[in-house]
């Protein structure tokens, strides 16, 4: 009986830390820009990139930035990777897209940024960043697919884009960018509450007078709707995987964890690698969790290998990423990804150690 | 009319055909309403980005969730193309 009890409490001192801490200032200003993000962003400004003509030092950036910008959405990744891949970009830009899209979701890594660090959050996009890359292109040097352009007589498959006229306002830029701009002001630890205060209706202002000036009564609708999708969708679940994350709390050993996992060995990292490509947690969970081992005393090195593993990859998506690609490039495709997120593992933990 | 929602089941494609099909009762007309789930399927409509919406083989909305109001302008012009190519 105590036993449920200090459960149960742990899960409730998890739930108020995470709600007062972090809601207002973090994810709801989060919830926003994803929503904005997936209803307003230009889409076609980036597929148009995507196809066969496009110069590979167009192709692979352009992957990734549609990783960051368009697969705001999880359901949305399988598609573009086949459409990627398919159009003639080819299996390189294509898988540094799958691994970039859910590496560098917007809100994980806003997330990440409040829960547990800026620096962490950090290293987490720039090191997805570069592995999508490192990967991508090595698995296109390991198996060169034949363009499929070569192979058809048909004109190779463009991204299909509705109209090619859409002209993207400027102000549309200073829309995100005073999203983004809310954002670090409310959630930034160095300024006083009342300067914050402040600032921040200054900022929601100005944002309202962009909207009004910028977005039509449709769009503002459609941003709503998508930002309300993505809080139903998301935040129970998240919820309750801090409810858990605060349960395990309890019962987990602090030092068995600081004892196996405290240092940057290649053992306690790989352990973690392969503890997140192997879990499945829904979105944005990971980052409680990792909070939570962080608190039990994990390292800083071993942390960061988990959490760089986790979003991307799980065995359900396995699965189904072996149904596009086949068993021996899925093999290849998950091994560079835990060569990449270990080795980032231990030098983080270098790094953080001197 | 041919309608068909491309999507891999999630929760925003299935939205998309729940619209396609109360508009299609509302206009009352003649139209198959169709999932295509399978994404190797819906490749061939170069739809990158789900759900995508195609009537009568065209593809008139990707990526986003259209409203109800859109949903049935687009089904009103593939209407009145339908229309015009059986005038001709």
């Amino acid at each position: 009986m105590p036993l449920v009890i200090e459960l149960l409490t742990g899960g409730v001192a998890a739930l108020q830390d995470y709600i007062l801490a972090h809601t207002l200032t973090c994810l709801v200003p989060a919830f926003f820009i994803a929503g904005a993000v997936y209803a307003l962003f230009p889409k076609e400004k980036i597929l148009r990139y995507l196809g066969p003509n496009s110069p590979k030092y167009i192709s692979y950036p352009m992957s990734v930035v549609a990783g960051l910008c368009l697969a705001v959405c999880s359901c949305t990744v399988l598609p573009l990777f086949a459409g990627i891949r398919k159009s003639g970009a080819g299996i390189g830009p294509a898988i540094a897209f799958l691994y970039t899209a859910p590496a560098t979701n917007i809100l994980a890594i806003i997330y990440t940024a409040s829960l547990i660090g800026i620096d962490f959050a950090l290293a987490r996009i720039i090191l997805s960043i570069s592995f999508a890359l490192i990967i991508g292109m090595s698995m296109a040097a390991l198996f060169s697919e034949k363009k499929l352009a070569e192979v058809t007589d048909d004109p190779p498959a463009q991204a299909f884009t509705m109209n090619e006229e859409t002209k993207v306002s400027n102000w549309l830029w200073v829309f995100f960018a005073l999203l983004v701009a809310i954002l670090l002001w409310g959630a930034s630890s160095l300024i006083t509450l009342t300067v914050k205060a402040i600032g921040l209706a200054v900022l929601l202002v100005a944002l309202v007078l962009v909207v009004r000036h910028t977005l039509s009564r449709d769009e503002v609708k459609s941003w709503m709707k998508e930002t309300w999708f993505f809080v139903r969708s998301i935040l129970p679940l998240l919820l309750i995987g801090v409810f858990v994350a605060g349960m395990l709390r309890v019962v987990i050993p602090a030092d068995f964890v600081g004892k196996y996992f405290g240092s940057s060995t290649v053992g306690a990292t790989l352990a973690a690698v392969l503890f997140g490509v192997v879990m499945y947690f829904p979105t944005l969970v990971e980052v409680p969790m990792a909070r939570m081992f962080l608190d039990l005393g994990m390292g800083k090195g071993v942390l960061l290998a988990y959490l760089l593993a986790d979003p991307v990859i799980s065995l359900p998506s396995i699965l189904v990423v072996r149904r596009f690609i086949g068993t021996k490039r899925l093999f290849w495709y998950v091994g560079l990804i835990i060569v990449c997120c270990t080795a980032a593992g231990l030098i983080y933990g270098f790094i953080t150690s001197l | 009319m041919n309608i068909k929602i491309l999507g891999p089941g999630c929760a925003r494609c299935q939205q998309l055909e729940k619209t396609v099909k109360e508009v299609v009762k509302e206009l009352a007309i003649d139209a198959t309403v169709e999932e295509v789930k399978d994404i190797k399927k819906f490749i061939d409509y170069n739809v990158m980005m789900t759900p995508g919406l195609v009537i009568n083989e065209q593809v008139v909305s990707f990526g986003k969730v259209p409203t109800k109001a859109e949903v049935t302008q687009l089904i009103i012009n593939a209407m009145a193309k339908e229309g015009q190519q059986m005038g001709s």
